[in-house]
């Protein structure tokens, strides 16, 4: 009789085997569905080569670990209410995690904690202090750049102790003080330069113009300039150029563009320091997944920036810095 | 559960044939058919994985060819550029005296170059420069950017190097335009004087890197599988991921494409398992496809899953076989172990019931005719016991009656004290005979002739006690007296007619004893002429009652006969008044 047991049980136990196998299988299958991740950018202006190479970045990574990726942002980057309601947008799409470059941290705050709520995993992106709130930051050294774009003036000044000063924008604060703070450093540390001060400027172009213009004509002794953004550089670049002090003061711009591009081609911007979005948006999403797979991420990694000159702005390297393929 | 795990010394060691068999068969299955499913899996991603790398082959082919004829192409447009005349007369050394005299040239090469720029929307531009110091592009108005020197950008350079032959750049910046910085593939190649010998000039082709990356992002190598390129040195020249490559962010196994045309190769580095496959392009270029061999089999896991399924069913299947075989082959074993075990228990009508003609159904009739055997030998042994015990019994109880001996001593006392000493001796000389054949044990089976002496001897013995009252007559056929039969079956049937026929007749009671032979048997009978026995006695005798007033006689001489078989016995015939008679059919025993 336990002989007929014994068969029935062997049975039995293959049976169960082999369902088993085939739940875990179909269970694999239907559950390894694609990971959503969504993506909130500061801005989703196709115009903003920064934010649409960060997007190339992401769609990389999408493509490399088998994720879906969404990409959304508001028009622009000022625009902090447009974001808020890109990322309650996106929560309710019920993603596995969300990649989110806050415009402005403070009001970004409450959606952060709505996603913490929803059980989403977070990976945030060039957001210095908001760490806490978050599994993972992405952003770039911004001190680090400075210190480089202030290493780099130093470089550039023949004579000892040349003044230099630096041009700050009002808006971006965040971002501004760490890039001063790194070039202040860097100024400091070098007998080349003498720091004489950081003069803050109206975000736009003109206005950065007009203060670079009063600036040199106070300060006739400078020579050297380190500007914190893109407008600032072009501003102060004018500024140079109107007074015929091309190669005469050495400009150190961040951030790049085509007007950027030609400047540096005419030798008015020595060097601008670059970041690296496609890197950022690619690492984004690898952090993301690897918090989705359970793997601990690196809790901050910088993605370091580089410094572009007349002389490697064409390499094989660079070029893709300053002009972004970007599919339009 | 069949397996006892402390009686598992070894692997192998079960308590029944069909555990081990089973077992066994299972073992083997289940080994083979793993084996065989490993194999066969293992061939058909083989298979499968080959016919991947064909088709990534072929896929990576087209992209060349694809790319083939875009570069081809420029060359085409190099060659006409080359061949025309306006063009070659505008960058030879000859001088137009003034503007006037260029503008016609200028505009002439301009449209033709116009007129294959609207053809081609993949050309970004087409242009010549002199070494003259002229240049004429597919734009009317062309200014060229000042801060680009074109000495310095590298199509030009290795131009001139090549002296000649065509040379195709890796994408790249266009920055020589005033205001535009298109990503193109340049080709490059220098004008050659009339003599064919002195260059004159650079001649470029830009075809938009745009074409290059459609081709390339839009092949579909499995989900996460991509293309890239690599120049004659090793250079990317495109790559998905190629600024996470310049930040070491990536690595790209390079060194394997080296000093190779074509081929493919399987690489595990950085973890997942690739499929390389490459080809080199006539224009220096070595196209790239890179697949995830987990993808290759689009449905990879149904695939596991199906063999996994057929492998688990054919298991069950075997299984089942093998139980079914085991219990079949063994059922026999088993059959004959629990006849055995009835036999053990004393079950000697057990029979195996086992018909088949092989070893087992052998060994089943072998051990019918064993159990046959003992059966018999078993049945002689207690019949032999039983015969030799009754009859030793039934020597003993019949023994002479003590108060025939008391009667007959009595009778010799009395004979004795009249003097009649011929009588004493003839009743003692029979008494003494009679005694001494009663004694003697030594033989069971005696001769008629000799059993008759003994009757007559205590007939002797009784007919002198009882003097006129009894007569005897001996009438047994002298043809049998040789024959033997039991002792003492008659002296107790002459004691019985004696004691119950004669003593108690008035007159003369006679007794006769006669035999012959009838039909192969011996018939004796003891006849008397007493006083009969009642009906209800009789009836009683019948039913082989034992006779309670020490009637011992009949029924103990009819046992002991019947103990020789069921064809003799003792027989009683009486009438009340005129006599009995009783008949005892016997063996013939020579």
């Amino acid at each position: 009789m336990h002989k007929r047991t014994l068969l029935i049980s062997v049975l039995l136990v293959l049976a169960a085997g082999l369902f088993a196998v085939y739940g875990v299988e179909t269970l694999r299958m239907s559950g390894g569905k694609t990971r959503q991740i969504a993506v909130i950018m500061k801005s989703g202006d196709i115009r903003s080569e920064f934010w649409q190479t960060f997007g190339e970045g992401v769609k990389a990574a999408a493509k490399r670990f088998d994720v879906n990726a969404e990409i959304a942002g508001p028009l622009s980057e000022s625009d902090a209410d447009g974001q808020i309601k890109a990322v309650n947008e996106a929560i309710a799409k019920k993603p596995d995690a969300i990649v989110l470059a806050a415009t402005d941290e403070a009001k970004l705050k409450p959606s952060v904690d709505k996603i913490k709520k929803a059980g989403i995993k977070l990976v945030s992106v060039d957001t210095a202090s908001n760490a806490g709130a978050t599994e993972s930051v992405i952003a770039t050294d911004q001190t680090e750049a400075g210190k480089r774009a202030g290493l780099h003036l130093a470089g550039q000044l023949t004579a000892n102790a040349s003044k230099a000063f630096i041009l700050k924008s009002a808006n971006g604060a965040a971002e501004a003080a760490e890039r001063e703070e790194g070039v202040r450093a860097a100024l400091s540390g070098s007998p080349q330069a003498e720091y004489i001060g950081t003069f803050t400027s109206e975000g736009t172009e003109d206005r950065a113009y007009e203060t670079a213009k009063l600036l040199l004509a106070s300060h006739s002794d400078v020579k050297g300039i380190v500007c914190l953004n893109e407008k600032m550089t072009l501003g102060a670049a004018r500024a140079i150029k109107e007074k015929a002090l091309t190669g005469e003061i050495k400009l150190i711009g961040f951030d790049s563009s085509i007007y950027i591009v030609k400047l540096l081609e005419e030798g008015v911007v020595q060097a601008t320091v670059v970041q690296k979005p496609f890197n950022m948006g690619f690492l984004s999403i690898k952090s993301a997944v690897q918090l989705l797979s359970g793997i601990k991420a690196n809790p901050k990694q910088y993605v370091e920036s580089l410094v572009i000159t007349k002389d490697n702005m064409y390499s094989q390297q660079n070029q893709q810095l300053l002009f972004p393929i970007v599919e339009r | 559960m069949a397996i006892d795990r402390k009686a598992l010394p070894g692997l192998f060691k079960f308590k029944s044939i069909q555990s081990s068999i089973s077992v066994s068969f299972s073992c083997l299955i289940l080994l083979s058919i793993t084996v065989i499913s490993f194999i066969s899996y293992r061939l058909s991603a083989d298979a499968v994985e080959t016919n991947s790398e064909r088709y990534i082959s072929e896929i990576i082919q087209q992209v060349g060819m694809n790319i083939q004829s875009y570069v081809t192409n420029m060359e085409n447009i190099s060659t006409l550029a080359l061949t025309n005349k306006d063009v070659k007369y505008y960058i030879s050394g000859t001088s137009f005296v003034s503007e006037t005299d260029r503008r016609p040239y200028e505009k002439r090469i301009s449209d033709l170059f116009q007129s294959i720029l609207i053809t081609r929307t993949d050309i970004a531009s087409i242009m010549v420069f002199g070494y003259n110091g002229r240049f004429v592009s597919d734009r009317r108005i062309t200014s060229l950017n000042p801060n680009a020197k074109l000495e310095d950008q590298p199509w030009y350079k290795n131009a001139r190097k090549e002296s000649g032959k065509s040379v195709i750049s890796a994408p790249h910046v266009q920055n020589i335009i005033q205001n535009e910085y298109r990503w193109v593939v340049s080709l490059s190649r220098e004008l050659k004087s009339a003599d064919g010998i002195a260059g004159e000039g650079i001649l470029l082709v830009d075809l938009n890197l745009k074409v290059i990356n459609d081709i390339c992002s839009h092949i579909k190598l499995g989900k996460r599988g991509y293309v890239f390129i690599v120049d004659r040195d090793g250079n990317i020249v495109y790559h998905p991921r190629q600024q996470l490559i310049y930040s070491n962010l990536e690595t790209e196994s390079i060194e394997w494409l080296q000093n190779k045309s074509s081929g493919s190769f399987i690489t595990s580095d950085g973890g997942e398992k690739r499929i390389y496959t490459f080809r080199d392009t006539p224009f220096g270029w070595k196209i790239v496809g890179v697949a995830y061999a987990s993808e290759l089999i689009a449905n990879q896991t149904q695939f596991k899953l199906s063999y996994l399924f057929w492998c688990v069913l054919g298991v069950a299947v075997a299984l089942l076989l093998s139980f079914t075989l085991s219990r079949r082959l063994s059922m026999p074993i088993r059959q004959l172990q629990g006849s055995m075990k009835q036999l053990e228990k004393g079950n000697l009508d057990i029979r195996s019931d086992i018909h088949s003609t092989d070893e087992i159904g052998q060994l089943g009739r072998t051990f019918n005719i064993m159990v046959g055997k003992i059966r018999e030998l078993m049945e002689q042994i207690i019949a032999g016991e039983e015969l030799k015990r009754r009859s030793e019994m039934k020597l003993l109880q019949a023994q002479i009656n003590p108060h025939f001996l008391y009667n007959t001593l009595d009778s010799i006392i009395w004979m004795a004290e009249r003097q009649k000493s011929a009588e004493v001796v003839q009743m003692t000389s029979s008494l003494s005979k009679l005694f001494r054949a009663i004694i003697n044990k030594s033989e069971d089976m005696i001769p008629i002739r000799l059993e008759l002496e003994h009757v007559s001897n205590y007939l002797l013995i009784q007919k002198m006690r009882y003097k006129n009252k009894l007569d005897y007559r001996i009438d047994v056929d002298p043809r049998i007296w040789h024959c033997k039969v039991s002792k003492i079956v008659l002296q107790p049937l002459v004691e019985n007619a004696i004691y119950h026929g004669i003593k108690n007749k008035p007159g003369l009671g006679e007794i006769t004893i006669s035999g012959h032979e009838a039909e192969g048997v011996i018939v004796l009978k003891v006849t008397d002429n007493g006083i009969g026995i009642p009906p209800d006695k009789l009836e009683q005798m019948g039913k082989r009652q034992a006779n309670p007033s020490g009637g011992i006689g009949v029924p103990n001489v009819g046992e002991r006969i019947r103990l020789l078989g069921d064809d003799y016995g003792v027989a009683v015939k009486s009438e009340a008044g005129i006599g009995t008679e009783v008949t005892l059919v016997l063996p013939k025993c020579e």
